[in-house]
C-alpha cells in the first residue's frame, strides 16, 4: 500500500516538478560518465579517448533518458502536453490552413448536432409518461383499413371483453369557443374517461382528475384545465380552482389543474393549451355505426402489443357475427402510442441524419486529404524527430493530437452552429413537427458533438499519421525538401478519397434535385383557380349542445348573405372542409352498384358545402350546376360530385341525374347528382386524387366551418370587415384561423419544404467540400509532379499535353466516384423514393444531370492547378534541382 | 530494436541488478562495474540501458533509491534492495536456474 503511495508520489513528481526529476536524471547519468572516463584515465587513456570511450560503452545518452522517461511513468501527460504546444504553435503558424479546417469540420459536426438533437427531442426521448412503451391505441378498421376510430357501443363491448390492459379509456377530440370573462377563443378541448387519465398516469398539480362516476354522469359540469390554458387564459389564477368558466356559452367548474409536464398525447403536435371535460357515453351517439372514440390504454405488465392485438381480434370477430351490418369484415388494430404521435418525422429524421453523416463522411476525407498534403512536407521533419529518438508510436501520438486538437476547435464552433441552427429551425417550423417548441441543446447533445469531434478526430487522423510517422529515414534525407515525394499509399488514398467524395456527393446532389422536383410538383398546383384571391377563416358552429338540428343551418345562410354583401368581395361559400384538409368518409354506393357486405367498395370523402362553395374557392364547374339551397329538400337532395367520383362510378356517362346511396342495409343518405366539379386533393399535398362528394349542410353534423371568400383586390383586407359582421350575428363567437388558398398550400408544405431545404443545403455543402478537396488534392499532385511537369515540357510536350494530364487525372476520380454513386443511388432508391412526390427515385433525367455537373464540379475545381502546371519553367525546374 | 529481444535482455539485466544489490547498496556506475567485476567482464551491460532498467525496479517496489554523500564528496544516487526485491531474487535466481539447467541439457545432449 505504501508502495503504491511511493508510485503515486512519484508520478505526480515527475508532472509537477519535471524540472527536479529531469535534474536528478541529468545528474545521475552525468556522474556515471564522469566515474567512467576517470576510470579510463586510470587506465592509461588520453583524456580524449577515454571521454569517447566512455560515450559509447554508455551509448545514447538522450535515448536513454528517453527510456528513463518512458518508464517513470507521468510520461502520457508530459507527451501530452508537449504534443499540445507543439500542435498549437503549429496551427497557429498556418492559419489559413487551421481555418479550413476547422470550417469543414465544423460544418459537418454542426450539422449533424443539429439533426441529431431533433431528432433526440422529438423521437428519442421518452414520452412524458411512466412505461411509455406500454402505452398503445386502438382502432377498428375494415379489413385492408387502419386507423378506424371505435363506436360506443364497440367500445364497450371491448371493455367487458378483454383482459390485456391495466388501465383504457376513450376520448374525443372537441375544439370549442371558450368565452366569458375575455375575448372569445377557440381552445382544443378533450372528452375523455377517468380511465384514460388513469392509463396516462396523469397527475392534477392543483385540484382533482375526474372519478370514474363523473365521466358516466351525462350532467356532470367539471372540467380540468391544462397548465399551459391555466397560464395563459387565466394569469395562473390560484383561486382558479370552484370558478366557473364558459365552454361553448354553456357553464362548467374548474375541478383541477393538470401539472405542468403533463401532455395529452394530442397536444403534444399542437403545443397549444386546452382542457379536458368529461366523456359521458350516457350522451353520446350511441350507434353502432358511428365511429368517433380514440382509445389509449395501458397494457397490463408482460403483454405484447401482438397478444393485444389477438385478443381484441377474437372479441371483434364475435361482434362481427352478432352485428353483421355495421361490424362485419371490422377487425382490431392495436398500434403503439408513440407511433401515432410521432407520424413519419422519424424515418424522415433519420434520413437527415444520414445525410448529414454523409457531409460529415466527406468533412473528414476532406481534411485527412488537406493534412496529408501538407505532411508531406513534413518527412525531413519527421525524420530528424525520428533520428533523435523519438519512436513511431510518439510520432503517431503527436499527429493524432494534432487532429484531435484540430477536431475539438472544430466540434466547438460546430456546437455554435447547431446551437445557433436549432433556434433557426424552431422558427421556421412552429408546431409542425411534433415536439419541436421543446428543442433544446442538452447534456447529451453536447456529449454527441464531442464524442463526433474525438470520433472525427481520429477517423481523419489516422491514416495521414500512419502514412507520415512510416517514415523512411534513409530515403527521407536523401531526397529532402526538394521533391515533396508522395508515396504510393499516399496518391492512392487521396485517389481513394476524391472517388469517395463524388460518390456521396452524386446521391446526395441526386437526391436533392429530385426533392426539389418534388416540392415544386407539390405545391406548384392549379387546382384551384386563382388561390391568392381567396380569402379562408375558419368558426365553430356556434351550435348548442341539446339544440335541435336545423336545416339549412340558419347561422350559415344568415353569414352566408352578410359577406356577400361585402364591399370587394366577388363571391362567397362555407364547407365544413377544405382541400387538403378534407371531408369525413363514407361508403357510398352510385347508381348501377347494389349493396352487398362483402364487396368492399372503397372509401369516399365527403363535405358540406353551401351554395356559392366552388365559385369562392376556385374549383371549376364541369356539368350540371352549383348546389342550390333547395337541394336539401326533403327527398330531394342533390349533390355535386367531382370528376374522379363520376368516372370511377359511370365511365364515359353523364353523371349528372344518376343516383348515389349510402352503402349499408337501410341508407342514412339517398340523392341525386346535380354536378360534376374539378378534382383537388383531400389529404394532404402527397395524396393521390380521391373520390369526393359534395352535398348540402346536413347530418351527421359537423362543427368546423369555413368560409371562402373570392375578393377583387387583396383579400386580407376583407378581415376587419369579416369580423364585424360575424360579431353582429354572434359576439361570442371567435375567428379559428385566417389564410388566403395559396397559403393553405404553402402551409401543407411546410415540412416538405423544410425537408428539403435542409437536404438541398447539405447537398450544396457537399459540394464546396467537394470542390474544395479535389481542388486541393489535384493541386498538389500537380505541385508534387512540377519536376515530372517540367522534364515532359522540355522533352517537347504540348500545353493541351500537359492540361489534359492534370484534368485527366482528376476526371478519372470522379468518373470513378460517379460510378459509385451510381450504384449508391440504387441501393438507397427506397430510402430516398420515401421523400419523393411525383417523380421516382432513378428518375434518368436527374441521375444524368447530377452525373454532368459533378463532371463540371471536377473540372472547374483542377482547372486552376491545371493552368499553374501549364506555367511550369523547365528551365526553373532544372536549375532548382 | 525488436521489442521480443529487448524483454529478455531486460529480465536478465534485472536479476543481475538485483543480484548486485544483494551484496551492497550502490550507485549506477557502481552497479555496472561490480557486474562487469563479478561475470570476470563476460558480461558487458549496455550502461546506458542500466538507467532505465534502475527505474523500472524501483516501480515495481524491489528497490528503493536515496541520495547520498559519495566517498569522493559528491552527491550520488544509492539504490537498495528492498524486502519485496529480496524475496525477488530468491524467485528470480530459481526460475534461472531452471532455465539454465534446461538449456544446459538441451546443449549437452546435442
Amino acid at each position: 500500500m505504501s508502495h503504491w503511495f511511493k508510485r503515486l508520489y512519484w508520478r505526480l513528481e515527475v508532472l509537477f516538478r519535471k524540472e527536479r526529476a529531469e535534474a536528478e536524471l541529468d545528474e545521475e547519468i552525468r556522474y556515471h560518465l564522469e566515474r567512467e572516463i576517470e576510470a579510463n584515465l586510470r587506465a592509461g587513456m588520453s583524456p580524449e579517448e577515454a571521454r569517447r570511450v566512455a560515450m559509447a560503452d554508455f551509448g545514447g545518452v538522450e535515448r536513454t533518458k528517453e527510456q528513463v522517461r518512458d518508464v517513470r511513468g507521468g510520461r502520457m501527460v508530459d507527451d501530452l502536453l508537449q504534443d499540445l504546444r507543439y500542435t498549437i504553435r503549429g496551427l497557429i503558424k498556418r492559419p489559413g490552413f487551421t481555418s479550413v479546417i476547422v470550417i469543414t469540420l465544423a460544418l459537418g459536426i454542426g450539422a449533424n448536432t443539429a439533426i441529431y438533437s431533433v431528432l433526440r427531442n422529438v423521437v428519442l426521448r421518452p414520452f412524458p409518461y411512466a412505461e411509455p412503451d406500454r402505452l398503445v391505441t386502438v382502432w377498428t378498421p375494415q379489413i385492408g383499413y387502419s386507423y378506424n376510430p371505435l363506436s360506443a357501443p364497440d367500445w364497450l363491448d371491448f371493455r367487458e371483453a378483454s383482459e390485456s390492459f391495466e388501465a383504457w379509456g376513450v376520448y374525443a377530440m372537441e375544439a370549442v369557443n371558450l368565452s366569458g370573462d375575455a375575448m372569445p377563443e377557440r381552445v382544443m378541448g378533450v372528452r375523455l374517461t377517468a380511465d384514460l387519465l388513469r392509463a396516462l398516469g396523469a397527475v392534477a398539480a392543483r385540484g382533482r382528475l375526474f372519478t370514474e362516476e363523473e365521466t358516466e354522469d351525462p350532467v356532470a359540469r367539471g372540467v380540468i384545465v391544462s397548465d399551459g390554458l391555466w397560464r395563459s387564459r387565466f394569469g395562473a389564477d390560484p383561486e382558479l380552482i370552484g370558478r366557473e368558466i364558459l365552454i361553448n356559452r354553456e357553464s362548467w367548474t374548474v375541478v383541477g389543474i393538470l401539472s405542468s409536464d403533463f401532455r395529452f398525447p394530442e397536444w403534444e403536435s399542437l403545443a397549444e393549451p386546452g382542457f379536458l371535460i368529461p366523456l359521458s357515453l350516457g350522451v353520446q351517439v350511441a350507434e353502432r355505426g358511428a365511429y368517433y372514440l380514440k382509445v389509449i390504454g395501458r397494457l397490463r405488465e408482460g403483454v405484447s402489443v401482438e397478444r393485444a392485438e389477438e385478443e381484441l381480434n377474437a372479441i371483434a370477430a364475435r361482434l362481427a357475427e352478432a352485428y353483421p351490418e355495421t361490424n362485419d369484415r371490422r377487425i382490431a388494430q392495436v398500434v403503439p402510442l408513440r407511433n401515432i404521435v410521432l407520424g413519419d418525422s422519424g424515418p424522415r429524421l433519420w434520413i437527415l441524419l444520414g445525410v448529414t453523416g454523409m457531409v460529415l463522411l466527406i468533412a473528414c476525407t476532406n481534411v485527412a486529404g488537406l493534412l496529408m498534403a501538407r505532411n508531406a512536407g513534413r518527412n525531413v521533419e519527421m525524420a530528424v524527430r525520428a533520428s533523435m529518438g523519438a519512436g513511431r508510436r510518439r510520432l503517431l501520438r503527436q499527429m493524432l493530437t494534432e487532429s484531435l486538437v484540430v477536431a475539438l476547435v472544430g466540434g466547438t464552433v460546430g456546437l455554435v452552429l447547431a446551437w445557433w441552427g436549432i433556434g433557426m429551425l424552431g422558427e421556421v417550423v412552429p408546431g409542425n413537427l411534433p415536439r419541436v417548441d421543446q428543442l433544446r441543446i442538452d447534456t447529451l447533445v453536447v456529449l454527441f458533438a464531442s464524442g463526433l469531434a474525438l470520433f472525427t478526430g481520429v477517423l481523419f487522423g489516422i491514416f495521414p499519421a500512419l502514412t507520415t510517422s512510416a517514415v523512411d529515414l534513409t530515403g527521407a534525407f536523401r531526397e529532402g525538401a526538394r521533391t515533396l515525394t508522395a508515396g504510393r499509399s499516399r496518391t492512392r488514398f487521396l485517389g481513394a478519397m476524391i472517388i469517395a467524395q463524388f460518390a456521396l456527393t452524386f446521391v446526395l446532389a441526386d437526391a436533392a434535385a429530385l426533392m426539389l422536383r418534388s416540392l415544386w410538383q407539390a405545391t406548384n398546383s392549379r387546382e384551384l383557380h386563382e388561390p391568392g384571391q381567396v380569402l379562408i377563416a375558419g368558426y365553430l358552429s356556434p351550435r348548442e349542445r341539446g339544440e335541435e338540428i336545423i336545416l339549412p343551418d340558419p347561422f350559415v345562410e344568415q353569414l352566408r348573405e352578410r359577406l356577400r354583401s361585402l364591399p370587394g368581395v366577388e363571391s362567397v361559400g362555407i364547407s365544413t372542409h377544405l382541400p387538403l384538409i378534407g371531408g369525413w368518409t363514407a361508403g357510398i354506393l352510385a347508381e348501377g352498384q347494389d349493396y352487398d357486405p362483402e364487396i368492399d367498395r372503397g372509401y369516399v370523402h365527403m363535405v358540406c358545402a353551401s351554395p356559392g362553395y366552388f365559385d369562392a374557392i376556385g374549383i371549376g364547374l364541369l356539368r350540371g350546376r352549383d348546389l342550390w339551397p333547395e337541394d336539401l329538400e326533403e327527398g330531394h337532395l342533390g349533390v355535386v360530385v367531382n370528376r374522379r367520383f363520376a368516372e370511377q362510378s359511370w365511365p364515359g356517362q353523364n353523371p349528372v341525374g344518376k343516383r348515389i346511396r349510402a352503402n349499408s342495409a337501410t341508407p342514412w343518405l339517398e340523392a341525386v347528382v346535380v354536378g360534376v366539379v374539378e378534382d383537388v386533393r383531400q389529404s394532404g399535398l402527397e395524396s393521390r386524387i380521391e373520390p369526393v362528394i359534395y352535398l348540402p349542410f346536413f347530418p351527421p353534423f359537423m362543427p368546423t366551418r369555413w368560409m371562402a371568400l373570392r375578393s377583387e383586390s387583396e383579400p386580407m383586407a376583407l378581415v376587419p370587415a369579416l369580423r364585424r359582421q360575424l360579431a353582429e350575428l354572434d359576439p361570442h363567437l371567435p375567428l379559428t384561423r385566417v389564410f388566403t388558398a395559396a397559403q393553405l398550400y404553402d402551409l401543407m408544405a411546410t415540412e416538405r419544404r423544410l425537408t428539403t431545404q435542409l437536404i438541398g443545403l447539405f447537398a450544396l455543402v457537399a459540394l464546396s467540400l467537394v470542390a474544395a478537396g479535389t481542388y486541393g488534392v489535384i493541386a498538389f499532385q500537380v505541385r508534387q509532379r512540377t519536376h515530372e511537369m517540367g522534364v515532359r515540357v522540355a522533352l517537347g510536350a504540348s500545353r493541351g499535353g500537359v492540361v489534359g494530364l492534370v484534368l485527366g487525372r482528376s476526371l478519372r476520380l470522379a468518373l470513378l466516384g460517379i460510378a459509385v454513386g451510381l450504384l449508391g443511388a440504387f441501393v438507397a432508391s427506397d430510402v430516398v423514393g420515401s421523400l419523393l412526390y411525383g417523380v421516382g427515385p432513378l428518375d434518368p433525367a436527374f441521375l444524368v444531370g447530377a452525373a454532368l455537373f459533378l463532371v463540371l464540379v471536377a473540372v472547374s475545381a483542377s482547372a486552376v492547378p491545371a493552368l499553374r502546371a501549364v506555367r511550369i519553367d523547365p528551365v526553373e525546374v532544372m536549375r532548382a534541382e | 530494436m525488436s521489442r521480443g529481444k529487448s524483454d529478455v535482455l531486460q529480465g536478465t539485466l534485472d536479476l543481475l541488478i538485483l543480484r548486485t544489490l544483494a551484496l551492497e547498496s550502490l550507485h549506477g556506475w557502481g552497479i555496472s562495474k561490480r557486474i562487469r567485476e563479478l561475470s570476470g567482464d563476460v558480461l558487458e551491460v549496455n550502461q546506458g540501458s542500466l538507467y532505465p532498467a534502475l527505474y523500472r525496479l524501483r516501480d515495481r517496489g524491489l528497490i528503493r533509491s536515496r541520495w547520498e554523500v559519495s566517498e569522493d564528496d559528491r552527491r550520488v544516487k544509492i539504490y537498495e534492495l528492498t524486502k519485496a526485491g529480496s524475496e525477488a531474487l530468491v524467485v528470480e535466481r530459481d526460475r534461472w536456474r531452471v532455465f539454465a539447467g534446461a538449456m544446459e541439457r538441451v546443449l549437452g545432449t546435442a
